[in-house]
């Protein structure tokens, strides 16, 4: 099936109808105003990080400039899911996402659980902003179906482009070797969940990575193969953009791999799930082909 | 080769998937320059492993969170950049007798912006006598053993 969709070229960019399109809007909103924290107060800008190097970033630590930004990041969110004003309001939501991850990661420690969300953002507005040039230039007739089909495909890829680094980095920084140190990942599930304990001094999420990481040790080979099943997932990511299908499956597949880390190592990557589920899993549209396929039977 | 190259051209332009490979060579160009990144979270392992953690003058642990304003991993993400610089620091002086005690340095350092943070402001409930300590985590014959050292108190 992989092979006939490459060597055909595959229906790309894929058509989205109306709900799904407004169900994408809607629950992409959602998911951008979660990802902006209620203040950066308590941030002490200590090591500037990306952008902040350049400019200073300072005035969002102030709760009275942050409030301000985040009125017009809610007016920014109302246009974009009634689908008005865009080359405004994804410039705005895409610099706003930006500055206060840059703030977040400017104090000595650099997080990785924002970057996918700005990364879908970024994408979203150079496939809009694309679209409006394209039309300028080749005076062709204005589709906004079109148009916002290709900011869904921007979006998936750049979901698909975080896993697909992630694996390559993998390679490259072990030297093609991850698959034979991959157990040692045992002695991280001990950290991580120690680290987990001194959060809040929670007792509940003592002694857990110990016995995890103990029976990692005994079974080397089978935490190699287990492990690397998860590299292969990640390297082969973009094979999720051939189709519906294989959107699902990946889609749905990577909600597991992300499942099984938060069991083990008590590392949450919410926001990789809530973008996977839009963009990737799209339930409504299986719900609505699983309604017609119930139908006719 | 050229004709590969042109295939696989014509390949991302009839997809349009030229976002995808833009986005992965600039992340793994640039590495971290936010929001790119090239997501190097356990992409390679070692034997041994460590993080630190906040107690009172005691050795009683604190809660990382309250205390500090973000969570244990970020805390030793932050001694751990603290403690990179200065190694380079103490190296470009040319004093490798000092070398060892940058850990100690660093410590102190992070503990200082601790104290002056504005998470420890707000909460008001940072102790007189604040301490660092490092656990360090090794694998030695199919087994873990755990090493913990105090870093650096400041009051």
């Amino acid at each position: 099936m992989i092979a006939g969709t490459l060597a055909g070229g595959a229906a790309v960019p894929p058509n989205y109808e109306a709900f799904e399109r407004v169900a994408m809007r809607l629950l992409f909103a959602l998911i951008v105003w979660l990802h902006i924290p209620s203040s950066l107060a308590h941030i002490a800008i200590t090591e500037p990080h990306g952008i902040a190097r350049v400019f200073d970033l300072r005035f969002l630590v102030d709760p009275q400039a942050f409030a301000w930004c985040q009125y017009l990041m809610w007016a920014a969110l109302v246009a974009y899911v009634a689908g008005i004003g865009w080359s405004v309001a994804l410039p705005y939501l895409t610099a706003f996402s930006v500055l206060v991850g840059t703030v977040n990661n400017s104090r000595g420690a650099i997080g990785h659980s924002l970057q996918i969300v700005s990364l879908v953002l970024c994408a979203q507005t150079a496939a809009h902003l694309y679209s409006v040039w394209r039309r300028r230039k080749t005076g062709e007739h204005h589709r906004p179906r079109l148009a916002e089909d290709r900011v869904i495909w921007w979006s998936q890829q750049a979901i698909v482009a975080t896993y697909f680094v992630s694996a390559l980095t993998k390679l490259i920084r072990s030297s093609g070797m991850w698959f034979f140190d991959s157990p040692l990942i045992a002695a991280q599930i001990i950290k991580s969940n120690d680290q987990l304990y001194y959060n809040h001094l929670d007792p509940a999420a003592v002694g857990f990575g110990a016995t995890i990481a103990a029976w990692m040790t005994q079974h080397p080979l089978l935490v190699g193969i287990v492990l690397s099943s998860g590299l292969f997932l990640e390297l082969t990511t973009p094979l999720a953009l051939f189709g519906r299908r294989l959107a699902l499956g990946y889609g749905l597949a990577l909600l597991l791999f992300h499942l099984s880390v938060h069991r083990v190592m008590k590392l949450d990557f919410a926001f990789n799930g809530y973008l996977l589920w839009v963009y990737l899993v799209n339930v409504p549209y299986w719900t609505r082909c699983v309604t017609r396929w119930a139908r006719t039977r | 080769m050229t004709r590969i190259a042109r295939k696989i051209a014509t390949f991302v332009r009839r997809t349009e998937t030229l976002p995808l490979l833009v986005i992965t060579a600039a992340c793994l160009f640039c590495k971290e320059f936010y929001p790119l990144s090239h997501f190097p979270m356990y992409s390679s392992f070692a034997s041994r492993t460590h993080y630190v953690y906040l107690a009172d003058g005691n050795g009683r642990p604190l809660p990382t969170f309250p205390t500090a304003g973000m969570n244990t991993p970020a805390l030793k993400k932050v001694y751990d950049h603290a403690l990179r610089e200065e190694r380079t620091r103490i190296k470009s002086l040319g004093n490798t007798d000092a070398a060892g005690g940058a850990s100690e340095v660093a410590a102190e350092r992070v503990l200082r912006t601790v104290q002056g943070s504005p998470a420890a402001r707000t909460a008001g409930t940072t102790p007189q006598v604040l301490r660092m300590y490092r656990v360090d985590i090794e694998l030695v014959t199919h087994r873990f053993e755990k090493r913990t050292t105090l870093l650096a108190e400041v009051r």
